[in-house]
């Protein structure tokens, strides 16, 4: 037994390992520029500004462990090249021509022509700044070519005269196939993935693009979704449990409940429709006065403390929401188990010594048909999670929910990421749990050997 | 049988007949969309010449209906010769200014007459909420379409490869596998340098770009094939110890680390990415994470299947595993898959439906249910235009559900 269970926790930490380089690729990939959001900068700020910036983010050092890129790119070289626009220019034209050390030539002479005091001469300035916009923009070298034909200057002439010969030079060539071959670093631990995944793995997440730290913003946040979330579920396993048990007491005479036609037509109504429906109904002050009892958006503290009545204003209708689905599907599964476990012969010797039969049920049936449900335990609460994203975004709770569906509309990717991870690892150390419980607890699976599930 | 029980039968009868119909209805409303809501009549004379301008219009979008030209620009609201109007004459997107501003389906409205009343009424800049909801079945059916189509053959292909190998069927030497390990990497990096590169040269992706992507990706695939099956026998080294390899446990792993995240969450996490995800992309992405339900279930209905005699028996009788899964195996699966696939799909349109409720997903100017809700979610007071909508998601998602589970039970 203990060598299946140490198997299962070797498999997870590998798991865990595959999932967090998932999540960081996405984070890395995200929509964006990293470095204008961490640091609030745009690429009008001094090159030394940015190179503090990357340093201090670790944005100077490769992404993975591992770093594989073409022969004809320095990647460590193009890392520290700002703004992100220029940055794309210098690669594309690294892959036009394949010769890095004539493009870094190429970068270095039109950054001269650019940083250059124009401010005697207005038209060439005029000139400049619409060359600077597109080198900044990731154009082409083509485009290059007509711009600065168009500028004719003594002032420039010479360094102009450079660049174009330098332009015409590196059109000629272009990569052959041997320059494709991957170039493969080993960057040791000094690398972006080593600082999160050593920091995720403690929760320690870093900064978010809005400034504040992720861990302060989970802080504020988690109490109120773990509370509203634990009411909410608690709340509809009772439901459940008293509704199945009323609806099978005659279990006998009728194998069928109009409960059950019911619970299909529940089970399709959406949260966020039933959110709305309950939102016009019971919170609308203007239209229905007699109803509009609740109220949305965030139970603040006030002066005179927590009050009872406006705690139940605010979070009574979430709950409904959140609790509503949950109640149907436990419903549905609890039912359909209950009607198969009906048949079994230790039914059949109760009933036989006369126990009554709504005691069969929460005494006998309830407890071996409930226990599958317990396996959901595990991924419970990224299943919460992902139920109050909604509810939460609805309601105007600044709960996790709130706060992930802001992050992705704000584009802050290191919250987002974040909770993400920590749904991730909660949902798998679930799966964990309950296996070694299973182990545990389970005779059959003790006697036998391992199948990984 | 008692007399509530046959009442209850009935119930359970009627809702199964109210969902084929339901589900009829909405994909006759899908495919007809054109007749049912535009605002061009289905047919006009205009100028002596007959013209069906509520399709011809869109097959000259496409290009190859030239005729068209000539009544492009035609006010057909005002058009006064001939013309036999669909039964809601306005589309999902045709504004009218005379009735903008949540007009409630109660009220009087502005209209020319019945014919043009505006039946589930209009959103803030006038557009017709019955249109939107006809226009919203088309969307739904791509999603079904699209999701279960690709959901299931992914499931199926992956799932059918679990069930049917297992972890003690595939032999390989150490050679092959390490070749094979080996070799994935080496593809990756090629169809990555050759897209990127296409990108940085070109500008974009040309579709000649993404089939010599594919060509790469097959090359490698057939290379592997080729020496697993062609040239390994002939190398003396390969042939000396062979390892299983545990198909079924790589599949589980692959299915544990997919389920480690919700739905939501990875769907999330995976639009961050894109700047601006199309409506297709969304659908494939979905169909990239609902695969997973299927999998396990036609993982579990193989396995079920495999153990039977007439499989052993066909291997016995020397058939390919190609023949022995589609002949044999497939066939017993295919009701269990297809009520799999009916789940999968409802549950894909809740979720479509619940993003662009959030404003998720959907491009501007597309209309669905969920957007149509969304506009209901910020104007409270105009009910309309989140009752009609969600009873329509509702009916067709409790259709599907009742369906499969009616299915089931006959399977």
């Amino acid at each position: 037994m203990s060598k299946s269970i140490g198997i299962r926790i070797l498999l997870f930490i590998p798991t865990l390992f595959v999932l967090s380089i998932c999540l960081f690729g996405l984070q890395e990939s995200a929509r964006g520029d990293q470095v204008a959001s961490l640091c609030g900068i745009d690429g009008t700020v001094d090159e030394r500004v940015y190179l503090d910036c990357i340093k201090t983010y670790n944005l100077d050092q490769a992404a993975f462990y591992i770093s594989v890129s073409p022969q004809f790119v320095d990647a460590e070289v193009l890392r520290t090249i700002f703004p992100a626009g220029k940055k794309q220019t210098i690669e594309q034209l690294a892959y036009q021509t394949g010769d890095w050390d004539g493009t870094i030539h190429w970068m270095q002479l039109m950054d001269e022509l650019i940083e250059r005091d124009y401010s005697l001469q207005a038209e060439l300035q005029v000139q400049i700044n619409a060359l600077r916009s597109k080198y900044w923009s990731g154009l082409s070298l083509v485009g290059f070519q007509n711009q600065l034909e168009q500028i004719n200057h003594p002032e420039v002439d010479v360094l102009i005269s450079q660049i174009q010969n330098l332009s015409t030079e590196l059109t000629q060539s272009s990569p052959s196939f041997s320059d494709y071959l991957p170039q493969i670093d080993w960057n040791g631990s000094a690398n972006r993935f080593h600082h999160w995944w050593s920091k995720a793995i403690v929760f320690e997440f870093g900064q978010s693009y809005s400034g504040r730290s992720v861990n302060a913003l989970i802080k504020g946040a988690i109490l109120r979704t773990l509370l509203l979330n634990l009411i909410a579920f608690t709340l509809a396993i009772l439901l459940a449990c008293s509704l199945v048990i009323w609806s099978s007491r005659k279990l006998n005479e009728q194998s069928r409940h109009p409960l059950d036609g019911w619970s299909s037509i529940f089970l399709a109504i959406p949260r966020f429709w039933l959110a709305t429906v309950l939102i016009f109904l019971f919170a609308n002050q203007a239209r229905f006065a007699a109803l509009g009892f609740f109220d949305i958006g965030a139970f603040t503290l006030t002066s005179s403390g927590i009050s009872l009545i406006g705690l139940i204003k605010v979070y009574t209708l979430p709950i409904i929401c959140l609790a509503f689905p949950i109640t149907w599907s436990i419903y549905k599964h609890l039912r359909d188990k209950i009607k198969a476990e009906w048949k079994m012969p230790y039914v059949q010797s109760a009933r036989a010594k006369g126990i009554p039969e709504s005691k069969i049920i929460r005494q006998y049936v309830l407890p071996n048909s409930i226990n599958p449900l317990l396996t959901i335990v595990g991924s419970l609460i990224s299943r919460l999670l992902a139920g109050s994203i909604i509810i939460e975004s609805i309601f105007a709770i600044p709960g996790l929910g709130g706060l992930l569906f802001d992050a992705f509309l704000s584009n802050d990717w290191p919250v987002l990421y974040a909770l993400c991870f920590i749904a991730g690892v909660m949902t798998l150390s679930g799966y964990l749990l309950s296996d070694i419980l299973y182990f545990i607890f389970d005779p059959k699976l003790r006697k036998g050997g391992m199948k990984y599930v | 049988m008692s007399k509530q029980q046959s009442h209850i039968r009935s119930f359970q009868s009627k809702a199964y007949a109210f969902a084929k119909f339901w589900l009829k209805v909405i994909v006759f409303i899908a495919l007809a969309l054109e007749f049912l809501a535009s605002d061009k009549p289905i047919v006009a004379n205009y100028e002596g010449k007959l013209y069906l301008p509520a399709i011809g219009q869109e097959l000259f979008d496409l290009g190859c209906n030239k005729r068209y030209n000539v009544i492009r620009r035609v006010d057909w609201q005002n058009h006064q010769g001939f013309k036999l109007m669909p039964l809601v004459p306005y589309s999902a997107q045709s504004l009218d200014f005379a009735n903008n501003g949540f007009k409630s389906p109660f009220e009087s409205q502005r209209v020319e007459s019945w014919r043009y009343r505006h039946w589930l009424g209009t959103d803030k800049l006038g557009r017709d909420v019955l249109a939107g909801i006809l226009t919203g079945c088309r969307i739904s059916l791509k999603v079904a379409l699209i999701v279960g189509f690709v959901a299931g053959l992914i499931g199926l292909i992956l799932g059918g490869f679990a069930g049917y190998f297992g972890n003690r069927t595939i032999k390989w030497s150490i050679t092959q596998i390490v070749l094979t390990i080996l070799l994935i990497p080496v593809t990756f990096y090629a169809m990555y340098m050759l897209g990127k590169s296409t990108l940085m040269v070109t500008g974009d992706f040309t579709f000649k770009t993404i089939l010599s992507l594919l060509g790469i990706f097959g090359i490698s695939i057939s290379g592997l094939w080729l020496f697993q099956k062609k040239l390994s026998p002939l190398i003396p080294s390969t042939r000396r110890k062979l390892v299983y390899i545990p198909v079924d446990q790589l599949f589980n792993m692959l299915i544990v680390l997919l389920s480690a995240l919700p739905v939501t969450l990875i769907l999330l996490a995976i639009l961050g990415v894109f700047k601006s995800p199309g409506f297709n992309l969304t659908m494939l992405l979905y169909a990239g994470i609902f695969w997973i339900f299927i999998a396990r279930i036609v993982r579990g209905e193989v396995i079920r299947v495999k153990e039977k005699n007439y499989i052993l028996s066909a291997r016995q009788l020397g058939l390919s595993h190609w023949k022995i899964f589609w002949r044999h195996i497939f066939p017993n699966i295919k009701d269990q898959l297809l009520v799999t696939m009916a789940m999968t799909v409802s549950s894909a349109l809740l979720l479509e439906a619940a993003l662009s409720y959030l404003g998720i997903g959907m491009a501007a100017g597309e209309v669905s249910w969920g957007i149509l809700l969304n506009q209901g979610k910020s104007n409270l007071n105009a009910y309309w235009l989140s009752i009609f909508p969600g009873i329509f998601l509702i009916a067709t998602v409790f259709s599907i559900n009742t369906f499969a589970e009616q299915e089931k039970r006959g399977a």
